[in-house]
């Protein structure tokens, strides 16, 4: 009967567990430091040792005099708080109770605080393309269009509620070749095209950006025209490139985003429209000749202008 | 509309506009033809744009020049520059026998494209030219096949003819031969024998400038300075003759009257035509008559003996030179000792002066022979002197008065008359007698197949060789600017220009992808 008073006792006194904890609300456990967990040490291990158990004693000092270190004294008094083993009336020693450890509440991450959108860093990647409208790109290409891969950066800052004002860089390459005049002639184009550009952007919704941009930059070409029965090098010509665009970004919204208003990553895809200028280039061969050859002049085949109307379409990935 | 909705139709249209197909200029190879040369410049016909490409030959670089000639609806049905290379002719035609209402037209350019072109209306697609020595005219023919037609069943007048005088603007002279029947195979102007200088006959109290119009058993003759004249229609007889050639022979103290020759190499004979004026208008006619020569007449002279006027004519199965009296038909021979059936006259210096003398060769033959013609008549047993080419003659080309080239395979040889010599020139390679020209007394050469260019020395017959960077397809003397053009085989245009007087590597120059200039401006 006293055991079974003692045990009820015991498990009253007993902090509840984990298991049978009530749930802590969202916001008191946002009201925890983040770094309590990992600062607070646990019960179970062990307690430090205090520095001074650890120096050796001096001769000035004598060891019986010396005080007894504090940390020497706690499994004294672990072992003066450990339950005395019950002894029974009769002299039967009952069953040892177990020291109840308490294990730590399970830590959250707590939220990270809403974003205020201020600015945006996009990488992109995509195809972009110009419809020549000049007939003489046909000698380089079955078609009208210069397509090409497009990869760009660029940064953007909220002016306003709406308006974003920014630039970035992007670069294009373009190549195509053909076999004009039923093989009769071969000619490769290849375009190497860094841009710099402005942007402004209108935020219309959040997910739904118009903008327009004006870049410029410099347009590398490279080009080959040779016959069948004479070999030609590659010849390099800078021109000048312009752009005037306009289109439309889509992309998720915060609120779709797991993060809500704290998200700092997104993703969308943009289309674009508009004009790109590009200086003209005068177009000739530059002959592969033999060791020691005669003055040799090649023809002037007009000029190049590898402008008109542009598109492009490209995936990014926004920081913000 | 509001600008949204006006964007969006611009973007539409775009997509549209760069969706559709649209014709491509750069698909199909282009018609290109040539070249022919002139004095100055080398041109190209170019049928898909309707124009003549002439390339002028400069200091360091060539100047292209385009010339339209025709439309859409019209090609160029061939090129052919006048004897002196003063200017090109053009012939244009209807493009297909589906255009209608298209006049064929002969275009006159200038030498090097430059200035404006005279087009005269021919009538008809004629497709042969044959132009008088004096340069004045072109007379225009069928020939002896159908060229120039662009498809089987087009009914043809094989015997309509078209004379152009090509230092007037006035219409060129059309009109139907009025023969016996015969095609005609040849025209020739008889009278015309020294280049550039006018070859009138006199008939009667008139000067005729004679053309004459062969067919089989026929000949056709026509004053082309008066166009109201009679033509002269002489049917040989009913023996086989096709006339070959023509020979005039202008009337003189030793013959009154200016006869007309004419040979035929299956004949026996050669017909002599004596050129007289009508009793009753004002027109001629000819009287003819067959001359026995031996066996067979492969080429014939004139010549006037201190006497007798005599035809000369060479016979290639006998060996042998016949002189014919070509008033009694008696006459002699003289052997040749050996295979000969050209022959030409040269002036000779003698040590008692010039004198007139015959020179005899023929291809396969391995021998030249000279004869002098002083005093032939009381000369009996007077031979001919050879000249010995070791390689055998494939070909002769006179350089001038005095000297001839004579190709031979690898060797070609230098015969200089004067001092009778025969120098040889050999080479690894095959070198063509007819690709030269001469500059001076520098003699040009530039065979196709082979990079070289090489010049001979006529005073020292000293050989020189400029090699090319390529090998030659054709080769061209341009006489009034002083340079010699290589052309090689790349279809879009590849020459090498060189200087006529001194061709050397350094002031030598190449040209490429000419043809195919300015493609991306003019397509």
């Amino acid at each position: 009967m006293n055991t079974l008073l003692i045990l009820s006792l015991l498990l009253l006194a007993a902090p509840p567990t984990a298991e049978s904890e009530p749930e802590q609300p969202a916001d008191a456990e946002a009201e925890q430091p983040e770094d309590s967990s990992s600062d607070a040490p646990s019960q179970t291990e062990p307690a430090p040792a205090p520095v001074e158990a650890d120096e050796p004693a001096t001769d000035e000092t004598p060891a019986t005099e010396a005080p007894a270190p504090e940390a020497a004294e706690e499994p004294e008094e672990a072992e003066s708080e450990e339950p005395e083993e019950p002894e029974s009336a009769e002299g039967v020693t009952t069953a040892p109770v177990q020291p109840f450890v308490q294990s730590p509440p399970p830590v959250k991450k707590p939220p990270r605080p809403d974003r205020p959108l201020r600015w945006r860093l996009d990488f992109s990647l995509g195809v972009a393309s110009t419809l020549v409208g000049d007939t003489g790109y046909r000698a380089f290409s079955n078609e009208r269009s210069l397509l090409g891969p497009d990869l760009g950066v660029r940064f953007d800052y909220r002016l306003g509620r709406r308006l974003f004002l920014g630039g970035g860089a992007r670069y294009q390459r373009f190549a195509t070749e053909r076999n004009p005049y039923d093989g009769l002639l071969s000619t490769e184009l290849v375009v190497h095209e860094p841009t710099l550009y402005a942007r402004a952007s209108l935020m219309t919704v959040e997910g739904v950006d118009v903008f327009a941009d004006l870049g410029g930059g410099p347009s590398i070409v490279l080009d080959q025209i040779s016959s069948g029965q004479s070999d030609a090098k590659r010849r390099r010509t800078p021109a000048g490139a312009f752009s005037a665009m306009g289109g439309v970004a889509l992309y998720l919204p915060k609120q779709w985003l797991p993060g809500k208003q704290a998200s700092r990553v997104t993703a969308g895809i943009e289309t674009r429209f508009g004009y790109q200028f590009r200086t003209t280039v005068d177009m000739s061969t530059n002959l592969s000749l033999d060791d020691e050859p005669l003055r040799t002049t090649t023809a002037e085949y007009g000029d190049l202008g590898l402008r008109g109307f542009a598109w492009g379409v490209s995936l990014f990935i926004r920081v913000m | 509309m509001n600008f949204s909705h006006r964007l969006t139709c611009v973007l539409a249209a775009g997509l549209v506009l760069g969706g559709c197909s649209e014709d491509d200029p750069y698909a199909d190879a282009r018609e290109l033809s040539g070249p022919v040369s002139t004095h100055s410049a080398l041109a190209w016909i170019d049928q898909d744009r309707s124009e003549l490409l002439f390339v002028r030959p400069g200091d360091d670089d060539i100047d292209v020049a385009y010339r339209k000639v025709g439309d859409d609806r019209t090609r160029v049905s061939w090129l052919r520059p006048t004897l002196d290379g003063d200017e090109l002719l053009a012939m244009v035609v209807p493009s297909s026998q589906k255009e209608e209402d298209v006049e064929e037209r002969l275009f006159v350019f200038p030498a090097d494209g430059s200035g404006d072109a005279r087009s005269y209306d021919v009538l008809a697609p004629f497709s042969t030219v044959d132009l008088s020595p004096d340069r004045r005219r072109a007379v225009l023919h069928f020939g002896s096949g159908t060229d120039g037609f662009g498809g089987a069943g087009v009914l043809q007048n094989a015997n309509q003819v078209s004379i152009v005088t090509l230092d007037s603007p006035e219409p060129p002279r059309s009109f139907t031969l009025n023969g016996f029947g015969g095609r005609l195979t040849r025209v020739e102007f008889p009278g015309q024998t020294t280049p550039g200088e006018p070859g009138l006959i006199q008939i009667g109290n008139r000067l005729r400038d004679i053309v004459a119009f062969l067919a089989d058993n026929e000949v056709v003759l026509v004053d082309m300075e008066d166009p109201v004249a009679n033509q002269v229609a002489v049917n040989i007889g009913s023996i086989t003759f096709t006339p070959e050639r023509t020979l005039l022979r202008p009337p003189n103290d030793k013959f009154d009257d200016p006869v007309l020759f004419l040979r035929s190499s299956t004949s026996s004979d050669v017909a002599m035509l004596t050129l007289a004026p009508k009793v009753d208008d004002d027109g001629f006619t000819a009287q003819v008559s067959l001359l026995p020569i031996g066996t067979q007449a492969s080429d014939f002279v004139t010549h006037d003996g201190d006497e007798v006027p005599y035809l000369v004519t060479i016979d290639p199965a006998r060996e042998a030179l016949a002189f014919t009296d070509i008033r009694t038909q008696q006459g002699f021979g003289v052997a040749l000792g050996g295979p000969a059936s050209r022959m030409f006259t040269r002036t000779h210096e003698s040590d008692a002066g010039p004198i007139d003398q015959l020179v005899m060769w023929g291809p396969g033959g391995s021998t030249i022979y000279t004869l002098e013609l002083d005093g032939i008549d009381d000369a009996l047993g007077r031979s001919p002197r050879p000249l010995g080419i070791q390689t055998g003659i494939e070909d002769l080309v006179v350089l001038d008065n005095d000297r001839v080239l004579v190709g031979s395979g690898i060797n070609l040889y230098v015969v200089d008359f004067t001092v009778e010599q025969v120098t040889p020139l050999s080479s690894p390679t095959a070198y063509d007698a007819t690709n030269s020209a001469l500059e001076g007394n520098l003699l040009l050469l530039g065979t196709s197949a082979q990079p070289w260019i090489s010049t001979v020395d006529l005073t020292t017959l000293d050989p020189e060789s400029m090699v090319l960077d390529d090998p030659i397809s054709s080769f061209h003397y341009l006489s009034a600017v002083g340079k010699v053009v290589a052309v090689h085989p790349d279809p879009v245009g590849h020459i090498s220009v060189a200087q006529a007087g001194a061709p050397t590597r350094s002031s030598t120059y190449a040209a490429w992808g000419f043809l195919y200039a300015d493609i991306l401006e003019r397509n």
